[in-house]
């Protein structure tokens, strides 16, 4: 509270559209600021600090003092304050607030739903990584557990049980560690039961012009074997092949095909974390245009590249679920840490290959699998802490975004409808609950996080009858079998999920409606407002 | 003329078929007057009727003697055609290329065409004038077929006098009357007529003001001024506020169109270079022009209850772009498939846009344009954007804007032969050959239209004209470049589940009765 010099401001203007405002009272709490209107129905709305992405104050005029907040989930909230120095005061305040220095100060330490302690662990059970390799059903002679990342030794990003193939040696895996970048070597994330090949995921190799890794290259010969049928296995770096040839100069790069037998190499061309920050933000400020015609919005499209880039992750996925489900063959996919643009690669191709991600439950066990699980850093790239600004990046959004794009094209294929990715997306930046703190499991486990916040799964499925989708029905054929999207550039739908929050389809409202009357009960008896997070206030 | 004259070869064996996303056919090619006709001559593989008036242009290449033609249709289809033998190829191409540019209407198929259903309901006799404007009852109506003035001909100031109509009943409730016209041949000097001022004023009441939705930019106007054209002083029509929109005229539409299509076919584009060619099409741009000037008009009608005149230079494109979708903005009646009739037949074919100039090629015209533009499928196409925002208050779906389409550029039935109703009546269209509405309207045909998530919805529906909200129609433009088997399938799921929920409420509703049945009948048992 400390922070917070005047937690109520009266007579506060809320712009809406141009022409439309309503005056009411602005609170600032520890967590939230509140906008409560003077109207009768003192309708409330709500913004978690954790979600204020910047706060700009704009030169006073003669009706006050204008000040913009932006969200990071893509919500831009105007407010004109009576008094300068009042603006001032709430402009500090939000600024110290939505940029907390340390974790103690995230929402989620506070955050309290009324769980008992049981309750509490029970919740964090609800998704169970042990249960998904065994879902997968991997052949135990292939394959097996490692306890070489036990208490982190080997490294430090991933999850302590790792999969490797069981002709790999534990020397071979210390080895083929010691020669991939932040020690991340090859281990698996998915396994197809159909053809019996696999995904694998590391970093780049640290090979530079010349170095090489027999235990290394003995790791990969063993993924290749341990899929018994083929040949060979493609190794897909996901990064332009200019900026994989830069990082040989730094030591580290690529495979060299003649090192490694057997393996063929293929380049995808994903741009880096900072190309798709810059992209991203030329997005949002062709959506803040203000009365833009046509031209200015598709050639700000264009240049914003953000499609592009959509495109080159689909490509990625399908490039590796083609390669998986019609080859047979097995795949390393790797970029230079492996935790962004691999993660992004690996769970497009899973949401490919296997209908059970494309359910409720199975994306919210592929988030914490190849995201949550193998490192990617959260923290920093949804800026939940005040730090490196060359950190952040939408890599996340983009992955909701593909899964978007797929169900346009596939509309009974996914259980979940768009209203869930725009619920996981807020909570990706919320920090109002623990899964998507820190930048890996071992930060997790050191801040003990499942003691004190609590688990985002089970929230969301108790309310899945909000995200369902009503023309998913088991036994249809879009939900079985492989999906193979087409990524032709026209089949990309400029209407960007991201940027249009508000969860439209009306037509996929009205279906659910019809598929389940209870929601149709509960929408009847909470009519009207739907402003963050006014349930816990 | 005989087509028999037109026809070198009718007939060619081992054929092949080259469809996208579709299975090859091999098979035998016949070409009759109106057809060209590929049947494999097995039960069970679909054989291809296409009309030789559907046909936008064809392209021939050889390879040895194997010869092979592109056929690109109106419909924006484009097929293959592998034939072997060098003569019967240039034949079939040489024929292909007189048959599908007839210069005759009367040679048209619709004068040939005999229907194999039972006409039940006469197309047309079913959209007389009066009916329309029947709850209009201060307003006369004149009728163009009756005037010496041929319809759709500007010519003198009768112009506006015939073209004087009025909006649909809903809008006199405030007597707020939506009206359109040509431009008023003020000239250069600034001529006037004091039988147009008079009959334009006459229709607002007195205190009352109107606005004169004039579709062209100001400059555009001043400039039709040294043709004899141009627009009303507001001195002399001193209710009246005159607003400039800049929609393009027809002739600039052709060249968007061509270049969309492009653009649409190129599969190898990249994500930059597709959206820069979309941009550059420039097709986008004109729905939202169009559909913001609707919304203009619509606006002004129901804020300010004002009446509004639109016009641009004849009054038979733009203006009817925007009169049309105002009044599917304004009106719930024309959201309804009869309704939806209604404004075609009203506000297109008897307001004399001329269908037969304008439909005459389509996106993959290569000679010079004449007057040949895509405004219909521009104002189908912003119906459609409508409709994708307000997906459950229109009776129909998209299939029936993408019936239209087609049946505007090639057809068996006669409804858009012709550029006005004077040329109609002079091809006596309604004896000599069927109306599309005597077969949309038979039960069996609706079905395929019919939104199943229709709900009638009484209100104004404003649509959203930002550029994110405003999508490529990819019904049509993308149609024939992927598959769309996913979707359909959506569409039949939706079904499946609107007619399950029907099911079970008859079931609860009869439950329902049954329940209040035993009530009453128990209720004398109970009270001792």
């Amino acid at each position: 509270m400390e922070h917070i010099r005047t937690p109520k401001v009266e007579n506060v203007r809320m712009i809406v559209t141009p022409r439309k405002s309503t005056v009411g009272t602005l609170y600032l709490s520890s967590t939230h600021t509140i906008f409560v209107e003077n109207s009768e129905a003192l309708k409330e709305t709500w913004v978690l600090h954790s979600l204020v992405y910047n706060v700009e104050r704009l030169p006073a005029n003669s009706s006050g003092s204008p000040l913009i907040i932006r969200c990071k989930n893509f919500h831009v909230y105007r407010l004109l304050i009576l008094q300068e120095k009042d603006c001032l005061d709430v402009l500090a305040c939000l600024t110290r607030l939505s940029r907390p220095e340390r974790y103690g100060e995230l929402f989620c330490f506070s955050f309290n739903p009324n769980l008992d302690k049981e309750l509490r662990e029970k919740a964090w059970g609800f998704i169970d990584l042990k249960a998904e390799f065994s879902r997968m059903g991997i052949p135990r002679n292939l394959w097996h557990v490692t306890a070489a990342n036990h208490e982190y030794r080997l490294c430090d990003t991933y999850p302590s049980e790792l999969f490797v193939p069981k002709s790999a040696s534990p020397a071979v895996i210390v080895g083929s560690a010691k020669f991939r970048s932040r020690g991340r070597l090859p281990v698996l994330s998915y396994f197809h039961r159909d053809t019996g090949a696999s995904i694998c995921r590391s970093s780049q190799p640290l090979s530079g012009f010349s170095a090489r890794s027999s235990d290394d290259e003995q790791m990969l010969q063993a993924i290749m074997k341990s899929n018994p049928v083929s040949e060979f296995m493609y190794v897909v770096d996901t990064r332009p092949k200019l900026n994989a040839m830069a990082n040989r100069a730094a030591g580290k790069g690529y495979e060299n095909e003649d090192h490694y037998t057997n393996i063929k190499l293929q380049f995808i061309g994903i741009e880096n974390i900072h190309v798709m920050r810059n992209s991203q933000q030329k997005l949002i400020d062709v959506g803040e245009l203000a009365a833009p015609s046509m031209s200015d919005f598709l050639w700000g499209l264009e240049n914003s590249g953000w499609l592009k880039h959509i495109k080159a992750v689909l490509d990625a996925g399908v490039f590796i679920a083609k390669a998986v489900a019609e080859e047979g063959v097995s795949v390393l996919v790797h970029c230079s840490d492996g935790w962004d643009r691999t993660a992004q690669a690996c769970s497009v191709a899973s949401v490919l290959l296997d209908p059970y991600y494309r359910t409720i439950k199975g994306l919210m066990v592929l988030i914490e699998k190849d995201w949550v699980s193998f490192g990617h850093k959260f923290s920093h790239r949804y800026a939940h802490l005040d730090g490196d600004p060359k950190e952040v990046s939408p890599v996340m959004d983009q992955f909701l975004e593909c899964v978007w794009q797929l169900m346009q094209q596939f509309p009974c294929a996914f259980e979940f409808n768009e209203r869930f990715l725009i619920q996981l997306h807020t909570h990706i930046y919320s920090c109002q609950y623990g899964n998507f703190i820190c930048n890996c499991q071992k930060e997790r486990r050191d801040l003990r996080l499942k003691e004190r916040t609590h688990s985002l799964w089970p929230h969301l499925w108790e309310n899945r009858a909000e995200y369902t989708n009503p023309l998913y029905r088991t036994g249809h054929s879009q939900t079985r079998g492989v999906l193979k999207p087409l990524t032709t550039a026209y089949c990309f739908n400029g209407n960007l999920p991201s940027h249009s929050l508000a969860p439209k389809g009306s037509q996929c409202h009205r279906l659910s409606m019809l598929k389940c009357p209870t929601l149709q009960q509960k929408k009847r008896l909470q009519p009207g407002t739907k402003s963050g997070f006014g349930l816990y206030s | 003329m005989e087509f028999a004259e037109l026809i070198k070869t009718p007939r060619v064996d081992g054929v092949v078929l080259h469809r996208p996303f579709m299975p090859t056919v091999e098979g035998t090619l016949c070409l009759t007057g109106h057809h060209l006709i590929l049947s494999s001559r097995q039960d069970n593989t679909e054989e291809l009727w296409l009309l030789h008036a559907n046909i936008d242009s064809i392209e021939k290449r050889f390879v040895g003697s194997l010869g092979t033609i592109i056929v690109k249709c109106k419909d924006l289809r484009v097929i293959q055609l592998d034939i072997p033998g060098m003569e019967e190829c240039l034949n079939i191409a040489s024929s292909i290329e007189a048959l599908s540019t007839l210069d005759s209407v009367s040679l048209m198929y619709p004068f040939f065409y005999r229907p194999l259903f039972e006409v039940i309901e006469d197309g047309w006799q079913l959209f007389v004038p009066e009916e329309a404007f029947k709850d209009l009852e201060s307003m006369v109506l004149f009728y163009p077929w009756n005037e010496t003035t041929l319809f759709g001909l500007p010519k003198e100031d009768e112009e506006d006098n015939i073209a004087l109509w009025s909006a649909e009943s809903a809008f006199t409730v405030d007597e707020a009357v939506m009206m359109r016209a040509a431009q008023p041949l003020t000239g250069t000097n600034g001529r006037r007529c004091k039988e147009d001022e008079k009959l334009i004023n006459a229709t607002l009441c007195a205190g009352k003001r109107g606005y004169i939705i004039d579709t062209r930019t100001i400059a555009v106007a001043q400039q039709a001024k040294t043709r004899g054209g141009g627009f009303e002083q507001e001195a002399n029509y001193p209710q009246w506020r005159r607003i400039h929109k800049a929609i393009e005229r027809s002739n600039v539409l052709q060249d968007s169109l061509i270049k969309l299509v492009e653009a649409c076919n190129d599969q190898s584009h990249s994500m930059d270079r597709w959206l820069s060619k979309l941009e550059a099409s420039n097709w986008q741009s004109k729905v939202k022009e169009i559909l913001t000037t609707a919304c203009l008009a619509a606006q002004c009608i129901d804020r300010e209850g004002a009446s509004v005149l639109v016009h641009g230079t004849e009054g038979t494109d733009s203006t009817l772009q925007v009169t049309s979708l105002a009044q599917i903005i304004l009106d719930p009646a024309c959201r309804t498939i009869r309704g939806f009739e209604v404004l075609i037949e009203r506000e297109w074919l008897q307001a004399g846009h001329p269908f037969q100039q304008r439909c005459a090629q389509s996106a993959y015209s290569n000679g010079k344009p004449r007057s040949e533009a895509p405004v219909f499928l521009l104002f189908l196409d912003c119906v459609w954007q409508i409709l994708r925002q307000f997906p459950c208050s229109f009776q129909f779906n998209e299939n029936l804007l993408i019936m239209f389409f087609e049946h505007a550029y090639a057809s068996q039935f006669g409804t858009f032969l012709g550029n006005c109703v004077a040329e109609r009546v002079k091809l006596q269209l309604s004896q000599k050959t069927v109306s599309l509405w005597s077969w949309v309207n038979r039960p069996q045909e609706l079905e395929r239209f019919l939104n199943p998530l229709y709900e009638p919805n009484n209100l104004v529906i404003w649509p959203s004209v930002a550029p994110q909200s405003l999508l490529l129609w990819e019904g049509v433009f993308l149609r024939w470049n992927r598959s769309t088997k996913c979707l359909d399938e959506a569409c039949q799921e939706m079904v499946h589940i609107i007619e399950y929920n029907k099911e079970l409420q008859n079931k609860v509703n009869s439950l329902r009765r049954q329940l209040a049945q035993l009530e009453t009948e128990d209720s004398p048992l109970q009270t001792p």
